[in-house]
C-alpha cells in the first residue's frame, strides 16, 4: 500500500514537473533570446537553444535608447490611478447592487453586465473621443480614464456583498447606523478579500493593456512599459534580442510584485474564478 | 498575518501615489501662485506652454526610419525655430489612432499616408488640401518626383501629400551558397529562365536548402513583377477589368507553379510559418525577391550581413524588367492646429536637401528624382546598386483601384489552393479574374 502511493505520488510529480517546465519555457526563451545575436535569434533551427556567444550589446543598447525609470513611472502610475479607481467605485457599486433596494436597480445591473459581454476593443473610439475632448490627451490621467469604473470589478464585489448574511446589516440598523455607515464600518471591511483580488486583476490587465496607451498617448515620454515594447517593433523585422532584452526589463516589476502577492494572486483566482 | 501587513502597505502606498498624481496638475499652478517669483515655478510654466503650443507631432509606422526621420525634423527645427517630434506607433494601432482621430479632431500634425489608405482619407477632406501651397512653393514641384508616387496622393484635381520615398523589388542572394554550387552570381543578363536554372541547381535533393523563396503574403515583392516581365498586367489602366485571365499573366503564374511542383521553393506551409525573409536571413534559401525596405533588416542580421548581397531583377524574354514601386506620402491634418507649420515642415521634407539626407542616412530611396544615388553607400556590406538599377527598369505602381484590399485579399486567399497545388494556376487565375471583375464593376 505505502508503494503504490509512492508510486502514485511519483507520477503525479512527474506531470506537474512537466507542466511547470512547458510554463516556463517561454520565459528561459525570453532571457536566451536576449543574450543571442540577431541571425541565431531568427534562425529556423530550432536546436541552436544556447547563444554561441552570451552577449549583453542587447542590454547596453535597450538601456541607452530606452528611459526605463520613465516607463516605469508611468505604468506604475496607471495601475494605482486604476487600482484606486476601480476598488473605489466597485465597491461602492456592487454595495448598492448587491444589498440595496432601489427601482430600476436590475435593469441598471444587466445594463452593467451587457458591458462585460462585448468586446473591449469597441469601446475604444468613444473613449479616445472623450478623452480628447477633455484635452487629457499624452496625460496619466488618459491612462486611468477607461479603468475609472469596472464592470467586472462591480459584479465581483457584488457577489461578494450578496454573499454577507443579513443579521449584520441589521445589527448595524439597530445600534443606529444609517446606510453610509453600514457600508463604511460594518460590510466594507469584510469585503477585503475580493478588493485585493479585484486589485491584483485591475494590476495585471492594466500592466498589459497596450492598444490604449498606445494610441492615447503616443508621445515618446508618455508611453507605458507594453506600448514602449510594440514601438520596438518594426514593420519589417525586428531585432528580437533587443527586444527580449527589453521584454525581460519589463517583467521585473510583475515578477516582485507576483513574489510578494503570490498568495492573494492564487486566492484571487479561486474566489473569483476569472482568469489572469 | 505578514501577508496582510504588506498588502496593507502596499495599497497605501498606491494610494498616496495616485493622490500626488491626479492633484499634480492643480499642485504647479497652486506652486506658482504661492511662491511667486521661485525660479523654477517660473521655467516649469514655461515649460508647459511650450509643449502645448509649439511642439509638432510626426507620426510614422516603422521604428527603423526613426532616427533618420529625426535627424532631418531637427534640421528643420533649427531652420524654422519650431520643435518635431516623432512618434512610432506599430501598423495597426497607427490606422486606428488615424481614424480615432479622424472623427475626434485630434491627428497628429504630419504624418506618413499609404496608397492603400490614401483614397478614404482624400474623399472625406481629413487630409490638408496642399494644392495651392504647392503653386506657390519655390521648393515643391511634383515634376520632380516620380509621378505615379504623386497621382497616388491626388484626388480630383487635388494634392493631399508630398512624396516621401519610393522602393524597388531586386534579388537578394546568398554568396556562399552560390560559390558552393558552383553558379555565377545573378546579373543584369539574367532572364527568369536563367534565374529558374540557377534555382535547380541551388536546391538540395535533402529538403536542406532551397533555390527560391517566393512571398506568398506580399504579391508587391514577388509575383507582380514576374506578371509583368511577362507582358502581363494585374489591373487595366482605367481600373475596370482584372488582368488575371491575360494568356501572359497565367503564363507568369504558371512559371512559378513550375518552381512549386519542382521543388525548388519551399511549400506554402514551411513559407507562412516562417516568412521568407526568416528562411533567407537563416541560409535556408539561395534567393529570394524584396524590397529595398529590408535592408535595415539584413544589414542588422550578421548572417546576411557576411553571406548575402543584392542584384537587379532577372527580366522576362523580350527584355523587359520590371519593378512594382510604391511610395508613401508626407500628409497633415485638415483641422490641425498649426497647419501653417505643418505644411512648413512637409515642404521641408519634400524639399531637394530633405529627400537628399534621407538617402544619405539610408532611411530609403528618396522620391526626389536623382537623390537617391548617396543611399547606394549609406550600407558598406551589400552592393544596393541592385535596388538602385531597378529605378532605371520599367517602373509600374503597384496595381491599385479605389477599394483595392477588396480584390487583393481574395486573390492572395485563392492562390493559396494553387500554392497547394489543390488547384492548377490556370484555373485559380481565371477564377480570380472573374471575382475581381464583379468587384471592380461595383466600385
Amino acid at each position: 500500500m505505502e508503494a503504490k502511493k509512492k508510486l502514485v505520488s511519483i507520477i503525479i510529480h512527474i506531470i506537474l514537473l512537466a507542466c511547470s517546465v512547458t510554463m516556463l519555457i517561454p520565459f528561459l526563451w525570453m532571457i536566451l533570446t536576449a543574450f543571442k545575436s540577431v541571425s541565431e535569434a531568427t534562425s529556423v533551427n530550432p536546436f541552436i537553444i544556447l547563444p554561441t556567444v552570451w552577449r549583453r550589446d542587447a542590454f547596453d543598447n535597450v538601456i541607452k535608447n530606452m528611459n526605463f525609470l520613465l516607463l516605469y513611472k508611468n505604468t506604475l502610475l496607471m495601475i494605482a490611478g486604476r487600482v484606486l479607481a476601480a476598488v473605489l467605485t466597485a465597491t461602492m457599486a456592487g454595495y448598492a447592487f448587491g444589498r440595496l433596494h432601489f427601482k430600476g436597480r436590475d435593469l441598471m445591473f444587466s445594463l452593467v453586465l451587457f458591458q462585460m459581454m462585448v468586446p473591449g476593443q469597441i469601446f475604444i473610439i468613444p473613449q479616445y473621443l472623450m478623452v480628447s475632448k477633455l484635452g487629457i490627451l499624452n496625460s496619466t490621467m488618459a491612462l486611468v480614464f477607461p479603468g475609472l469604473v469596472t464592470a467586472f470589478g462591480t459584479f465581483l464585489l457584488r457577489q461578494a456583498y450578496m454573499g454577507l448574511p443579513k443579521d449584520l446589516e441589521e445589527a448595524a440598523r439597530l445600534d443606529g447606523c444609517n446606510i453610509g455607515q453600514t457600508f463604511l464600518y460594518i460590510m466594507a471591511p469584510l469585503t477585503k478579500s475580493s478588493m485585493v483580488a479585484l486589485g491584483i486583476f485591475t494590476t495585471v490587465f492594466a500592466y498589459k493593456d497596450l492598444m490604449w496607451p498606445m494610441i492615447v498617448n503616443s508621445e515618446n515620454d508618455k508611453a507605458t512599459l507594453a506600448s514602449a515594447l510594440a514601438k520596438m517593433q518594426g514593420q519589417y523585422g525586428s531585432k528580437f534580442p533587443e527586444l527580449m532584452a527589453a521584454a525581460l526589463i519589463a517583467c521585473i516589476p510583475m515578477i516582485i510584485i507576483y513574489l510578494f502577492f503570490q498568495k492573494q494572486f492564487i486566492e484571487g483566482i479561486a474566489t473569483s474564478g476569472g482568469k489572469l | 498575518m505578514k501577508a496582510k501587513k504588506l498588502m496593507a502597505l502596499a495599497l497605501a502606498a498606491v494610494m498616496t501615489f495616485s493622490v500626488t498624481a491626479c492633484g499634480k496638475g492643480q499642485d504647479t499652478t497652486q506652486t506658482a501662485s504661492q511662491e511667486s517669483g521661485t525660479q523654477e515655478a517660473g521655467t516649469e510654466a514655461e515649460e508647459m506652454k511650450g509643449s502645448t503650443e509649439g511642439k509638432l507631432t510626426v507620426a510614422i509606422w516603422d521604428s527603423n526610419q526613426q532616427p533618420g526621420i529625426q535627424e532631418i525634423l531637427d534640421d528643420w527645427s533649427a531652420q524654422s525655430g519650431i520643435e518635431a517630434e516623432t512618434q512610432v506607433i506599430t501598423w495597426n494601432e497607427y490606422w486606428t489612432l488615424l481614424e480615432a482621430g479622424a472623427s475626434g479632431g485630434s491627428l497628429p500634425d504630419v504624418f506618413w499616408m499609404h496608397s492603400n489608405q490614401s483614397q478614404r482619407y482624400m474623399e472625406n477632406g481629413l487630409l490638408l488640401d496642399l494644392t495651392d501651397k504647392i503653386a506657390a512653393s519655390d521648393k515643391i514641384d511634383l515634376n520632380n518626383y516620380y509621378e505615379d508616387i504623386v497621382g497616388l496622393y491626388e484626388s480630383e484635381g487635388k494634392q493631399y501629400a508630398i512624396p516621401k520615398d519610393i522602393d524597388t523589388i531586386a534579388l537578394w542572394y546568398n554568396k556562399t551558397m552560390f560559390d558552393e554550387a558552383g553558379v555565377e552570381y545573378p546579373n543584369a543578363d539574367w532572364t527568369w529562365e536563367d534565374f529558374y536554372e540557377a534555382a535547380k541547381k541551388l536546391t538540395k535533393e535533402d529538403g536542406s536548402q532551397w533555390g527560391y523563396a517566393i512571398n506568398t503574403g506580399n504579391n508587391q515583392d514577388s509575383y507582380y513583377n514576374m506578371i509583368y516581365d511577362y507582358g502581363g498586367y494585374v489591373i487595366s489602366e482605367d481600373k475596370k477589368t482584372s488582368g488575371y485571365d491575360d494568356p501572359r499573366t497565367i503564363e507568369a503564374m504558371q512559371f512559378v507553379e513550375r518552381m512549386l511542383r519542382e521543388g525548388l521553393c519551399p511549400d506554402l506551409q514551411t513559407i507562412s510559418e516562417n516568412g521568407c525573409d526568416v528562411l533567407f536571413q537563416s541560409g535556408k534559401v539561395a534567393m529570394i525577391t524584396q524590397g529595398s525596405w529590408m535592408v535595415a533588416g539584413f544589414r542588422d542580421n550578421e548572417y546576411t550581413h557576411d553571406n548575402c548581397d543584392v542584384a537587379v531583377l532577372p527580366m522576362g524574354a523580350d527584355g523587359t524588367r520590371v519593378s512594382i514601386y510604391n511610395g508613401l506620402g508626407w500628409a497633415a491634418a485638415a483641422n490641425g492646429k498649426n497647419t501653417e507649420a505643418a505644411w512648413s515642415l512637409i515642404e521641408y521634407l519634400g524639399s531637394k536637401e530633405a529627400q537628399l539626407k534621407q538617402a544619405e542616412l539610408g532611411v530609403t530611396m528618396s522620391a526626389y528624382k536623382g537623390t537617391s544615388d548617396a543611399w547606394v553607400n549609406s550600407v558598406d556590406c551589400f552592393d544596393l546598386k541592385g535596388h538602385l538599377d531597378m529605378l532605371d527598369a520599367t517602373l509600374v505602381i503597384r496595381p491599385y483601384s479605389r477599394n483595392t484590399n477588396v480584390w487583393e485579399d481574395m486573390a492572395t486567399e485563392t492562390f493559396k489552393s494553387a500554392w497547394t497545388g489543390e488547384m492548377s494556376m490556370e484555373e485559380a487565375c481565371k477564377q480570380i479574374a472573374e471575382s475581381m471583375n464583379t468587384a471592380l464593376a461595383e466600385e
